[in-house]
């Protein structure tokens, strides 16, 4: 089971959608999707502490 | 008649069994190496009258000074090291005599029972033959900690050499610099190096160290810039529909693979997208079978 808050920047604009699907594969409990200032995304996903 | 034959297996009994245990314990008490030319036990009884530590200590208090202080460190090693070979010496002998000396015993008394006729005489021997094959299993299991005491031994050697080297560098030093105290504590710790409690303790240490050490790892895989690569591509493919629909059967083996390759707390994202991971991706895709994407 993942743990903590786990992220990826720098995603260009077509892949953020997949790098979402790809963290809610582990259930966490909350997923942000933030704009960068170059346009491309970090997305933040926070997993249980443990 | 009846007398003459419980007099016959008694002898077939007896013969099998002394003929067993002189057997199995001379070719088994030295650990599969010849007989010493000489009583290793008599020999570490004369050193340990030698180095017995009398009033050594009362007479470093009187005049302290290197030599004495020097002279009572290195009898106390002296000691210790005897009692550690001894104690050593004594898990592996008995360890092996145990094992041949029960093993020739069941094995007398099982070909004892086959080679009488007396059903009421066999059922006793086979009787007497699981009782002793049982005690043995009971022995073995509790017999320190089964096949753990090589390990135990080699760990207790590995300590007991790293505890030697503040009692030979404080030697060189004034009682001042290395004082009676602190000999007698590092002493304490030379003597704990070679308990299996040391050794144990040294051991859930080293455990810990590495636990702590792929957690450390595992917290800078937790965030990188967006990668990717064939394997991920090849990965994303084998997990996910064209909608992005989870392939949830898939998405699980590759869980159950990660946690079993020490990435319990890393998110499969992360596996997927982190750039120091290309490595692990190719394995996880040879083993688990992941079909190259159509192109």
């Amino acid at each position: 089971m993942p743990t903590g808050v786990q992220e990826t920047t720098d995603i260009p604009n077509d892949k953020v959608d997949q790098v979402i699907a790809g963290f809610k594969l582990d259930n966490p409990i909350k997923i942000e999707k933030i704009k960068q200032p170059d346009g491309n995304w970090t997305v933040r996903a926070t997993f249980p502490d443990k | 008649m009846m007398a003459d034959l419980r007099t016959a297996t008694a002898r077939v009994i007896t013969a099998i069994v002394i003929a067993g245990l002189v057997g199995g314990c001379s070719t088994a008490r030295y650990g599969g190496a010849p007989e010493p030319s000489f009583d290793v036990n008599k020999d570490l009884e004369r050193l340990a009258q030698q180095f017995e530590p009398g009033d050594s200590i009362t007479e470093f208090y009187k005049t302290p000074n290197v030599a004495l202080r020097n002279k009572f460190i290195t009898g106390r090693i002296t000691l210790m090291n005897i009692r550690y070979i001894q104690f050593v010496r004594q898990l592996t002998v008995e360890r092996q005599l145990l094992d041949s000396a029960v093993a020739m015993l069941s094995l007398g008394l099982n070909l004892a029972g086959a080679s009488v006729a007396a059903s009421g005489t066999k059922t006793i021997l086979a009787a007497v033959a699981a009782g002793v094959t049982g005690s043995k299993e009971v022995i073995d299991k509790n017999y320190f900690f089964e096949k753990t005491i090589p390990a135990l031994v080699a760990q207790m050697n590995a300590d007991r050499k790293k505890a030697l080297i503040p009692l030979l560098e404080g030697m060189r030093g004034t009682p001042d610099e290395y004082s009676f105290a602190q000999a007698v504590t590092d002493l304490h710790n030379y003597y704990f190096a070679g308990t299996f409690t040391g050794a144990i303790q040294t051991i859930q240490a080293d455990a810990g160290t590495k636990e702590s050490k792929a957690d450390l790892d595992i917290s800078k895989l937790r965030k990188s810039r967006f990668f990717e690569d064939e394997t991920t591509t090849q990965l994303r493919t084998w997990l996910f529909d064209a909608d992005l629909k989870p392939r949830e059967e898939n998405a699980k083996k590759l869980r159950e693979w990660m946690d079993n390759s020490q990435l319990k707390s890393l998110a499969t994202e992360k596996f997927l997208d982190n750039p120091d991971l290309g490595d692990l991706r190719k394995k996880a895709i040879s083993e688990l079978k992941v079909p190259k994407p159509n192109p």
